[in-house]
This record gives C-alpha cells, sequence and structure tokens, in this order.
C-alpha cells in the first residue's frame, strides 16, 4: 500500500521514542551502521504511550517508556532534513538526516533540538497517560 | 516446500540469508522491523518481537498464505499491528535472537494464541534448557577417557 508522504512544516514538532528498560534512558542521537535513513520519530507532539505504540510489538506502556520533542525548524536550522517517510505500521514516520558526517558536533546540535525527556506516568484515574 | 524459515547466522534480521528477498517494508524505527519478504517461493513475515531499540532483539518469522499476505498489505497503523499478532498465531514460527543486529541463533517454535510477549518469554526459556543440555553435553563429552587424554 502506497502511502503519500506531506509536507512537514517548520512550526511542527517530531517527537522520538526512548527507553529506559536496560537500566540507561535510550535516545538515539547518532545513526549506527545498520540504522536506515538517519534517525526515525513521528510527527506531532506525542505522548510516551503514543510514541511507544508503533515501535513495540508487544506488551503495555511502562515508566521505562519516554518520548522527548523537538521543533522541526530549530532541527533544520541546524542542517537535518526532516521528512514524513511513512510506513504502513507507523504513517507518522519522520527520518531525520544529516547530510554530511553525523560526528559528535553534529550529535550535540541533534540533542540541543529536543527538550527533556518525558517518561510514561499511569493514568490517574479518569485521566490521560501524561 | 517448507513453510519454515531458513535463516543464516550472522546475517540481519530483516534480511536473513543471502537466498531471502525483501518484499515490503511494513515498519522501521531506525532500522526496520517488520515487513514481508521471500524464500523459496514462499512468503514470509518478519517481526520484532523484542528488543526494538535495544542491541540485543527477538524476531519472528511466519509463513503466510495469500490471504493473509493480502490482509496484511490493506491494512494500517494499529489495524495491522493486531493483523500481525494474529499472524503468529496457531503456527510453527522461526523465532531467533540477534545481537548487534546480526541473528546468533533461533528455534521452532509451535506458537499457540500467547502473543508476542509470552512467545518471547516462552522462546527465551526453551533457549535457556537448550544452552543447559549443550553444556551438560559437552561437559561430559570433555571428561571422556579419550579426549581428557589429549
Amino acid at each position: 500500500m502506497e502511502i503519500q508522504p506531506r509536507e512537514i512544516g517548520n512550526e511542527e514538532y517530531v517527537s522520538q521514542y526512548g527507553s529506559r528498560q536496560t537500566g540507561q534512558p535510550v535516545f538515539r542521537d547518532s545513526p549506527r551502521p545498520v540504522d536506515r535513513d538517519g534517525l526515525s520519530g513521528v510527527f506531532g507532539r506525542v505522548t510516551a504511550a503514543e510514541a511507544r505504540r508503533p515501535v513495540r510489538q508487544a506488551g503495555s506502556p511502562t515508566e521505562d517508556d519516554g518520548v522527548r520533542h523537538g521543533q522541526v525548524g530549530d532541527l533544520r536550522e541546524r542542517g537535518f532534513v526532516v521528512s514524513h517517510t511513512p510506513s504502513q505500521r507507523n504513517t507518522r514516520h519522520v527520518s531525520i538526516r544529516y547530510p554530511g558526517v553525523w560526528d559528535e558536533k553534529v550529535t550535540g546540535m541533534f540533542n540541543a533540538c529536543f527538550g527533556a525527556p518525558q517518561w510514561y506516568e499511569e493514568p490517574k484515574e479518569g485521566g490521560q497517560d501524561e | 516446500m517448507s513453510d519454515l524459515l531458513f535463516p543464516e547466522q550472522g546475517a540481519r534480521p530483516w534480511l536473513p540469508a543471502e537466498n531471502v528477498t525483501t518484499l515490503t517494508m511494513l515498519n522501521e524505527y531506525n532500522i526496520p522491523l517488520a515487513g514481508l519478504i521471500e524464500q523459496g517461493g514462499t512468503t514470509y513475515l518478519y517481526v520484532c518481537l523484542l528488543g526494538e531499540l535495544e542491541e540485543l532483539n527477538i524476531w519472528a518469522y511466519a509463513g503466510l498464505s495469500q490471504a493473509e499476505i493480502h490482509r496484511l498489505a490493506s491494512l494500517l497503523d494499529d489495524e495491522l499491528a493486531a493483523a500481525m499478532d494474529l499472524a503468529l498465531v496457531d503456527r510453527m514460527l522461526v523465532v531467533a535472537f540477534a545481537k548487534d543486529h546480526q541473528l546468533v541463533d533461533w528455534l521452532r517454535i509451535d506458537a499457540g494464541v500467547e502473543g508476542p510477549l509470552a512467545l518471547s518469554k516462552r522462546f527465551v526459556d526453551q533457549m535457556r534448557r537448550r544452552l543447559e543440555t549443550t553444556q551438560e553435553g559437552v561437559a561430559e563429552l570433555e571428561r571422556q577417557r579419550e579426549l581428557a587424554s589429549l
């Protein structure tokens, strides 16, 4: 099934899913050799539970699931290319690439575009997860 | 023709043998997490069951019918996730673990309706039992006089 990508505006946000289930918080901030197309995220300011949903196939959100948000304009100002690259399982998927060597300086710039992680909290009675 | 995938050690989980062809990637997050692949004329679904963001992960490979292929090709988002779960139910699967995105070892597992998390737990339990049996066997072989004298 072909899903048409859409333009993502500078005023929009991207959300990056992270996890601390192995003890240390993991928010990928540089691509590994196996990573396909830069780093992944989803467009919009989504909750930790929403960020987790298209990534994890099993289980339910826990306090080890987190999310951080960054504005697309900030990423583009620093040279990152942010594009909507939907898949069937994750129609909100975005790719964040850097057209050059992704070294420590680039990693620092990438992290500077994102706010502090927000970790999943069990919903209070009748409330949302965050 | 077997309807079980034949993986190769060291292969990428999303391209689990040299004679595998990628058909469709259904999901990615930094790396491919689910998709359809073909080996020997059979179409398989691959899904990362656990460890999507981590360096150690568990993957499942399920042979699909034509109806299942069409269904998976027609769904989006959470409906697709539910259909992928269903495609792992009530059939023989190959379940594998990978380290640093290279396949290390795998088992054939007769999956019921337990779902991805319980399936992963069963895989880990079976893998540990196999490892213990192998370790005991190797230790016993090492104690045999002919080998111990060398």
